[in-house]
């Protein structure tokens, strides 16, 4: 175990995460309702989305089968809503 | 032969590109990175250092003692370099397509594909439980046949390197002598992507030429949006859950499952079920080919009749 690097790595994780907030990345929001059908209907296997309501920090997309689904922003990208 | 491990020295390196690769997507997409999502492929990095540091005793010591039964004795000549990278990338293949295939590989493998995100963070999204699923089995052969333990995990590390700089966005398309016979960004995009069509493709390391021989390659399509990460994505950023959520997962279908199905939810491919409850990358896949079937249908018959397609109609088997 070369412990100097491993140190040099710790703080180089931490510096490079910093820096990574520092310069603003991230951030997601829906365009527009087809953008949530599109998340909706590439996460839930056999969901055809119908329609959509933007709602804050996510969405609800109804399917051709009356399945609602609920996403919500994870960092920069989507997950279904337990 | 004591040979330096090159990874020491090509982490520097990594970081400095990973600092460009911000640059590019603050001034092109700043979604293409997430500073949480970075810390966790970051730390999934460094622990994986330190779980390889406590375990390379082991797996090295093993190595040497299989060297004792080796057919050949392969001298540190120039050819037998070559000959030892290009086996080893071939063992890489038989390993990275294992565990994409079996359960058991895949729980320690998942942290790798677990990232939404694809950009040169994720490639140091590694695992911290190769040493467990014993992955480290897939490279002994070559010491068998008769490679220098220290050679073999020499142009190990060199492979690890190489598919560093292949997870990005900021690269295109490569020369096409390159994309010919070498793993590039686009071909590892489609590997790491969750599109049906693109599930399970693409086991290279560093030469795509495998999966062209073995029937796994298939190639970008730029009309694609790629989606990255798993079939089920992770709910949250939790560090740990994303280090050992399959094997969890594992434990608990061994626990619950029946006698006659305990086996194979380890054995088998990651989706697999004994009451066929969930979905393999195959099911998916179908399921995906007879929708781009209806809908083509459906596009067709809209053209020729002129009448309206129902968007509510489902497609046959969903």
């Amino acid at each position: 175990m070369n412990w100097p690097l491993a140190a040099g790595s710790i703080v180089a994780v931490f510096a490079v995460a910093g820096i990574c907030r520092w310069l603003g990345l991230g951030g997601a929001e829906f365009t527009d309702e087809r953008a949530a059908m599109d998340e909706a209907e590439a996460q839930v296997g056999g969901f055809i989305a119908a329609s959509a309501r933007i709602i804050d920090g996510g969405a609800e997309v109804t399917g051709t089968d009356g399945r609602i689904v609920h996403i919500r922003r994870l960092g920069a990208r989507w997950v279904i809503a337990a | 032969m004591k040979l330096p491990n090159p990874v020491d020295y090509a982490v520097p390196g990594f970081v400095l590109l990973i600092l460009i690769e911000m640059m590019i997507a603050r001034a092109k997409d700043k979604r293409r990175y997430c500073p949480r999502d970075t810390l966790n492929s970051m730390l999934m990095g460094f622990g994986s250092t330190i779980a390889g540091a406590l375990s390379s005793g082991l797996i090295y010591g093993l190595a040497v003692t299989l060297y004792e039964y080796r057919l050949a004795t392969i001298p540190y000549a120039w050819w037998a370099w070559i000959a030892c990278f290009v086996l080893d990338d071939f063992a890489y293949y038989v390993f990275h397509r294992s565990a994409h295939r079996v359960r058991w590989f895949w729980a320690s493998h998942v942290n790798h594909h677990s990232s939404q995100h694809y950009n040169l963070s994720t490639a140091l999204r590694q695992t911290w439980t190769g040493f467990i699923a014993g992955s480290f089995l897939f490279r002994m052969p070559l010491v068998l046949i008769g490679f220098p333990p220290p050679m073999l995990f020499f142009v190990g590390a060199l492979n690890l390197i190489y598919q560093f700089w292949i997870h990005t966005e900021a690269i295109g398309q490569c020369p096409r002598w390159f994309e010919a016979v070498m793993n590039t960004p686009s071909h590892h995009r489609v590997h790491h992507a969750t599109n049906p069509r693109y599930l399970d493709r693409n086991y290279a390391g560093v030469f795509i030429v495998w999966d062209k021989l073995f029937g796994t390659f298939v190639a970008e399509d730029g009309h694609d949006r790629i989606r990255y990460g798993i079939v089920k994505q992770l709910p949250h950023h939790g560090l740990l859950w994303g280090v050992f959520h399959e094997w969890i997962g594992i434990m608990r279908d061994l626990w619950s499952a029946p006698w006659r199905a305990k086996l194979n939810y380890a054995i088998r491919e990651p989706g697999w079920s004994h009451d066929g409850s969930r979905e393999t990358s195959a099911m998916i896949r179908r399921r995906w080919e007879e929708r781009e079937v209806w809908r083509a249908e459906s596009r067709n018959s809209t053209s020729s009749s002129s009448a309206p397609v129902p968007e509510a109609a489902p497609p046959p088997g969903a």
